[in-house]
């Protein structure tokens, strides 16, 4: 029988948390959306005022900023948000709690992570909000209540993954000393493959071909895109299906570590 | 003269130390290459990715853009050798009550805390960031001139220490906050306004960047001495905004020393 009804108290607790360092917290968040968009906005006025062009790979500079907008907002509900915890519960052998716990360590960090991501929406809905106020829709994209809705669920699937693969390699942390290289490396590589640097329209056709074997396109560029209502019912179900067979693969992987892990594991880190 | 030589046999120390350690941390030692080395890669096939959909960006072709990015690069690769480990674990150290042991040595903690461990593996990115320069300027007619190269690296030194400045100042506001994260993490993410050139940022954005948080001038007004006409007061600019940096530092670290009252704190 599984027992859930832990979920909540931990949800809740890691919502406190979360906030409990209140004006670091906004700071931190104002800060990163300004100059993620700041750096988005004049590096792409001076492409689209040097090419004199209205649009450039299906985006008009209006839409562009959109795109931005969702690349540093979205990714916050993908990408782990309390990310170098785990690794560090083995470094310090704190991991002996979650081994005494009568619940799965894997299910009570993804639901720690889940308070995190909540906030994440709520951010992305207010600053939604206030980027339609100030520059209205672009009219190239298709941006509707339901393609921010599908987005949302896209990128919390996509979330799902996104964990698995940190887990399994914050898990790294069994065997060697430190990870946090694993990770900053999955961020760099995604960041460019996944399409948060730039859309993935504007890569060669070669390249396009290539990053199509990386989980990152379905994982990162994927959802920024049902956010901005470019994707159909068939092409989401296709590539939600990716995304499933990446969350089952992803979910073996770092099971199977973290099983091999914890036989190694001696309770005062390694 | 004392002094200084106390203290160049200090730092002496500080890398014998901190090659030994990462000679211990192997897998640390060589995947902090590899990071790096992607880190690189990316920051290259982003510039290169623009450029397939325009010819210019911010006043700078795709060869002058590389010098720029070359730039970055180095600068980034010199804060993660000689400042980036101290300052990761500056607000624990803070907020532990750690920095007692630091304050009773004979030694300018700022200095002692700024320095003490030097990243070994990262000093072989360095290498590698001269090497992107290397590759970027053979890339780039007519060739500068081997005084101009020189200069641009002095400027890029100048540029890491602006960005050691924000960077400590930031870490510095633990003495009041107590946050266990400290502030740094802000000046890293500001850094992408350093990963542009200076010349695609207007207005009142320009100003602040160039003059309140000068992230803009970090490699781009170092990349303008290589790739515009020698003007005395991009170079003026840059030391000014180095030496004023310092001493607000200097100014704002007594200031928290003062406010620190060890773990309690």
């Amino acid at each position: 029988m599984i027992e859930f009804a832990w979920m909540p108290h931990v949800f809740s607790i890691e919502l406190r948390k979360a906030i409990s360092y209140r004006a670091q917290f906004w700071i931190r968040f104002v800060l990163q959306v300004v100059t993620e968009m700041t750096a988005a906005y004049f590096l792409w006025r001076a492409i689209f005022d040097n090419n004199g062009a209205q649009t450039l790979q299906g985006y008009s500079f209006h839409g562009i900023l959109f795109y931005y907008l969702f690349s540093s907002l979205g990714s916050k509900l993908i990408q782990t948000l309390n990310e170098g915890i785990i690794s560090r519960e083995i470094y310090t052998g704190t991991l002996t709690r979650y081994l005494l716990y009568p619940l799965p360590f894997l299910a009570y960090k993804f639901v720690a992570e889940l308070a995190k991501r909540l906030i994440a929406i709520l951010q992305l809905i207010f600053c939604l909000g206030l980027a339609i106020w100030m520059w209205s829709l672009p009219a190239d994209q298709n941006i509707s209540f339901s393609s921010v809705a599908l987005g949302i669920f896209t990128a919390s699937l996509a979330g799902y993954v996104y964990f698995m693969i940190s887990a399994a390699l914050e898990m790294v942390a069994f065997w060697q000393d430190t990870v946090w290289n694993l990770l900053a490396m999955v961020r760099f590589v995604g960041g460019l493959l996944g399409g948060l640097m730039l859309p993935i329209e504007f890569f060669p056709t070669w390249g396009r071909a290539i990053i199509r074997f990386t989980p990152f396109p379905s994982m990162l560029s994927f959802p920024i895109h049902c956010f901005l209502g470019q994707v159909g019912a068939h092409e989401w179900f296709l590539e939600a299906r990716t995304l499933l067979v990446w969350a089952i693969v992803t979910t073996f992987i770092a099971a199977w570590v973290w099983s091999r892990g914890t036989r190694r594991y001696s309770g005062v880190g390694i | 003269m004392k002094t200084l030589w106390r203290y160049v046999r200090l730092y002496g120390y500080f890398l014998s130390f901190s090659f030994s350690k990462a000679f211990e941390f192997r897998f640390d030692f060589y995947m902090r290459i590899i990071m790096d080395l992607c880190y690189y890669a990316v920051a290259i096939s982003f510039f290169r990715t623009v450029f397939l959909h325009t010819t210019i960006v911010g006043g700078w072709n795709e060869s002058q853009m590389m010098v720029f990015v070359s730039g970055y690069l180095i600068v980034d690769a010199i804060n993660m050798t000689v400042f980036a480990n101290n300052l990761w674990f500056l607000p624990t150290i803070i907020n532990n009550g750690e920095l007692d042991y630091y304050l009773v040595r004979p030694v300018s903690s700022l200095f002692f805390l700024s320095l003490r461990e030097f990243a070994a593996n990262s000093f072989l990115n360095l290498i590698c960031a001269l090497g992107v320069l290397a590759w970027a300027l053979h890339g780039y007619t007519p060739f500068p001139g081997f005084g101009k190269v020189i200069l641009f690296l002095l400027m890029l030194l100048n540029g890491s220490i602006i960005f050691f400045c924000m960077n400590m100042m930031a870490n510095t506001l633990v003495f009041w906050t107590h946050s266990s994260d400290g502030f740094g993490d802000l000046v890293w993410m500001m850094a992408k306004l350093a990963e542009r050139p200076d010349g695609i940022f207007h207005g009142a954005i320009r100003f602040v960047i160039t003059f309140i948080l000068p992230f803009a001038i970090i490699s781009s007004f170092p990349a303008r001495i290589i790739i515009e006409q020698f003007n005395w007061g991009i170079l003026l600019h840059m030391f000014a905004m180095s030496g004023a940096f310092l001493a607000l530092l200097v100014g704002l670290w007594s200031l928290a020393l003062k406010n620190y009252s060890s773990a309690s704190s």
